[in-house]
């Protein structure tokens, strides 16, 4: 039987958009069906609009925080409501990238809600279509605190505290991970009183150990309080705030704020999209596939990918995933992600660009390590741009100086990493990285400086 | 000025070299990077470019001559140059082929050895690139080059063929995952129980040589095709041996060594062919050109065993041998056949065999023939030490026999040279304790 298209794509995110339009380039007929707006969460209330906001915050810690050794005299001024229009604008801008990708490639677009109702078949509203195949890529939500279930306006997720008509005095942040703590930086950096509470023993800690507590110290010296250890209890909504109980291995208290900004985690969008008949396995609020595999569920025809499929949780890692999927689907290149070298970066500043395996990890895999550490402090550059929090760790196999994993705290991390990804993919040793010439005067020169550390022959150390 | 052209280390490890055939003779033009001679290192058959460009006016080397590293091979006159005159010129400070020393004694045995996991990296480079420049990521090179792995030998996945870390790895862990220890108690296995089925199942299966099967096929081709062999069997009776072993072992059992029947051959073999340098040799040269063919006597006795693997065979070597007392020869036998099953032989485990021991011993087979590990003038074939009626004093009684086959090549070895080695190998076996003479 003949289908209406080739591949019908559910969701116009970072996974959506590139599996449409990948698909579309290898000549398949395809439609992608979103809800909202194309560029999903990353791009119009994630990654990117985050990123101006972080911008901002960040030039105003440069004029505050630096002005006076730059040699800039009065005080500065900004207006909150132009932070967030401009950052809104930014991913307005880029949202129509998408129209215009779609456009030139040729790929349909339907703006609705789709659910797949049966193998080959999905129903929009009152149509049903049929596709040879359906990849689901329909992302996740955040997840809800007990007890303190979102309101918008006082218990907030990621989406309102990117949008608030008002800046608020202060602000509670549940959850150290990259979104509570850009945020909390953020707010920090205009003026919010920030506090973050964290469950586990350290921020961020899917860092290695070393980046979260030198982070740890970056913000708490920025400003921002910091509770690990800690849980929360019973929430309060009041009419200028809330309550929240907190407790950490202090002893418990009561912290209020203005608002509270829930950044516990994610749960996956499968409600919606799959009819319960299909009987595709979920686990814990995502959809299984077969990642090896080209991202096949246990549905015939059915496929998915992106976040909705589990951690990491990253927009690089869902279209890389949306790419091989679609290459794998249409014969191009079977094709699979590396989930070993996925790269991970934090916007605070300073911020954090991470590859690989932490030091810990290292060890408890058996390998025996050699680190290599440089710190900005020892960076002409750094001290010339005043930024010199921080430092690049490599962290290398002893027996043939293999590359395990890369972590870097500085004002330049998150450009920084890449260099780092790039070495792991081409499967580079310490002496590439070392050897290769990086230039003067740079922050990445630390890269090269570390790597000579761990061969114990960098001259600036 | 004549260009004079000297074999080039196209090998990291090599230390001679073997022309084993000329890509081009007098009057040939060559340029720049021309593949002028294959030649034969101490793993591998390989492409020999030239850096230079003229016309060849000498050929220095015949095909098949061991030469040390350096050696002139050939000379090429430049544009403007008389050829003959160039040749006559340069033609006394030319090294004579023949008279080239095999200075280490074999380091182009084990290329040809038949089976040897040399073979199998040789097969590969032969294959590679003339360009000489393998695609292959630095990590990659290193594990192989720490494992003893010749990086061109490894079929790359990488874009474009390029060799990365995940194909070094699976090269070194196919293979040696099930090979039977040849040198094991030589206790033949239980028949397993027949399958029941009698129809086939699923469909013929074509398997594709791969470079070790290749170089085993090879080798043995240049063995049969190339060697006129003699076969020379013994029955020897062990029950000398299996007393000593016992007793030894119940000493040794404390430091965890057991000594095996085939630990006793592999000694008694050392020792032997240190009192027959005729079968402890190679035969260097090429049946079509004798009048420059040589036998070489080696000095070391370096005994090679090979070892099956899933899939093929490999001979790591046991240098010096014959030094060794039959703890050391367990102990040492040991670390070769870890390192065969699990592929990290190195290129010298691997080379410089003056003999070969084949022991099928633990499949319990009566007798077999092995095939010559050329260039290696013998190889010894072993089999299972098993309860016979025999003859003694005119009485039929039981013993516990042993039947070996030595291959001889009749080119370098004859038949009574063969039976001698063989009566001493005997003599030292059914009475052990003269091994200590």
């Amino acid at each position: 039987m003949a289908y209406d298209y080739d591949l019908i794509v559910i969701g116009g995110g970072p996974a959506g958009y590139a599996a449409a339009i990948r698909a579309s380039q290898l000549g398949k007929k395809t439609l992608c069906v979103e809800k909202d707006k194309l560029g999903g969460i990353c791009l119009n209330w994630g990654c990117i609009p985050t990123k101006a906001l972080l911008t901002n915050a960040h030039l105003v810690e440069m004029i505050n925080g630096h002005g006076k050794a730059f040699g800039f005299e009065g005080t500065s001024k900004w207006n909150f409501g132009q932070i967030i229009a401009r950052s809104r604008s930014v991913a307005g801008n880029l949202n129509k990238g998408i129209e215009g990708l779609f456009r030139k490639y040729k790929v349909n677009h339907l703006s609705g809600v789709a659910k797949v109702i049966a193998p080959h078949k999905v129903q929009i509203a009152d149509k049903t279509v049929t596709a040879g195949a359906i990849i689901v890529a329909t992302g996740v939500r955040p997840r809800p605190l007990p007890g303190g279930e979102y309101d918008g306006k006082q218990i907030i997720s990621y989406k309102e505290a990117m949008s608030l008509p008002t800046q608020p005095k202060s602000l509670l942040v549940i959850g150290a991970g990259p979104i509570g703590l850009e945020f909390g930086y953020f707010y920090n950096a205009i003026g919010t009183k920030v506090t973050v509470v964290e469950m586990q023993d350290r921020i961020v800690p899917g860092e290695d150990e070393e980046i979260s507590a030198a982070l740890a110290a970056s913000l708490t010296k920025r400003g921002i309080s910091i509770l690990t250890s800690s849980k929360t209890g019973k929430v309060e909504k009041g009419r200028s705030g809330v309550k929240v109980e907190v407790e950490s291995p202090k002893g418990k208290q009561v912290i209020e704020a203005e608002a509270m900004l829930v950044a516990i985690g994610v749960v996956g969008n499968v409600e919606e999209v799959l009819d319960a008949k299909l009987g595709v396995t979920i686990e814990k609020n995502h959809i299984k596939v077969d990642r090896e595999k080209g991202f096949k569920t246990n549905v015939e025809g059915l496929y998915a990918v992106g976040d909705i499929i589990g951690p990491p949780w990253l927009a690089h890692v869902a279209h890389h995933e949306a790419i091989a999927c679609v290459e794998t689907l249409f014969g191009k290149h079977p094709r699979t992600v590396d989930y070993s070298i996925i790269p991970g970066c934090t916007y605070t500043v300073p911020g954090i660009g991470s590859v690989g395996l932490t030091e810990k990890q290292a060890k408890e895999k058996g390998h025996s390590v050699r680190i290599g550490k440089f710190p900005f402090i020892a960076s002409g550059r750094a001290q010339a741009a005043d930024e010199t929090e921080g430092f690049v760790k490599l962290v290398f196999d002893a027996k043939h100086g293999e590359l395990l994993g890369a972590h870097i705290i500085g004002a330049e991390a998150t450009e920084m990493i890449s260099e780092l990804v790039m070495a792991k993919k081409l499967e580079a040793t310490e002496e590439e990285i070392m050897h290769a010439m990086h230039p003067h005067p740079t922050f990445s020169e630390a890269i090269m400086e570390a790597a000579g550390q761990a061969l114990g022959e960098s001259v600036h150390i | 000025m004549p260009i004079e052209v000297k074999l080039a280390k196209v090998s990291p490890t090599m230390e001679s070299g073997q022309i084993v055939k000329w890509l081009v003779k007098v009057g040939d033009k060559v340029k720049e990077g021309d593949t002028i001679a294959e030649v034969q290192t101490d793993k591998a058959v390989m492409p020999m470019e030239t850096f230079d460009e003229g016309t060849v006016a000498r050929i220095d080397v015949a095909e098949g001559v061991d030469i040390p590293l350096g050696t002139r091979i050939l000379v090429l006159a430049k544009k403007g140059e008389d050829l003959k005159q160039v040749a006559d010129s340069t033609g006394g400070a030319a090294s004579a082929p023949a008279a080239a020393p095999a200075t280490n004694g074999t380091p182009a045995a084990a290329a040809a050895v038949a089976g040897a996991g040399a073979v199998a990296v040789a097969a590969v480079a032969a294959a590679a690139p003339a360009s000489g420049r393998v695609k292959s990521s630095p990590l990659a090179r290193k594990i192989a080059e720490s494992a003893g792995v010749d990086i061109a030998s490894v079929p790359g996945t990488g874009p474009s063929g390029r060799i990365v870390r995940a194909d070094v790895e699976s090269y070194l862990a196919s293979g040696p995952k099930s090979a039977p220890a040849p040198a094991a108690a030589s206790k033949p296995a239980a028949a397993k129980p027949a399958p029941k089925v009698f129809v086939p199942l699923g469909e013929d299966e074509r398997i594709p040589l791969d470079r070790m099967r290749q170089a085993i096929a090879r080798g043995m081709i240049a063995a049969k095709t190339q060697a006129p062999e003699i076969h020379v069997t013994v029955d020897i009776r062990m029950d000398e041996v299996v007393r000593v072993r016992e007793r030894l072992n119940k000493t040794l059992g404390s430091e965890g060594i057991k000594l095996s029947v085939g630990d006793f051959v592999t000694k008694a073999v050392a020792m032997s062919l240190r009192r027959h340098p005729a079968v402890n040799a190679t035969f260097q040269g090429d049946n079509a050109n004798l009048a420059q063919a040589a036998i070489v006597r080696h000095a070391a006795v370096n005994v090679g065993i090979a070892v099956a693997l899933d899939g093929g065979l490999i001979v790591p070597v046991l240098r010096n041998a014959d030094a060794y007392g039959l703890r050391d020869i367990r102990i040492e036998s040991e670390k070769l056949y870890e390192a065969a099953r699990s592929g990290r032989l190195t290129a010298d485990q691997m080379s410089g065999g003056t003999f070969t021991i084949s022991n099928l011993g633990m499949y319990g087979v009566k007798q077999f023939d092995a095939i010559l590990a050329l260039p290696q003038v013998a190889i010894l074939a072993v089999a299972a030490a098993e309860k016979r009626p025999i003859v003694v004093n005119d009485q039929i009684t039981v013993g516990t026999m042993m039947t070996v086959t030595l291959t001889a090549d009749h080119r370098g070895v004859d038949g009574a040279a063969a039976a001698e080695f063989l009566r001493t190998l005997k003599n030292f076996l059914e009475e052990p304790s003269s091994m200590l003479l």
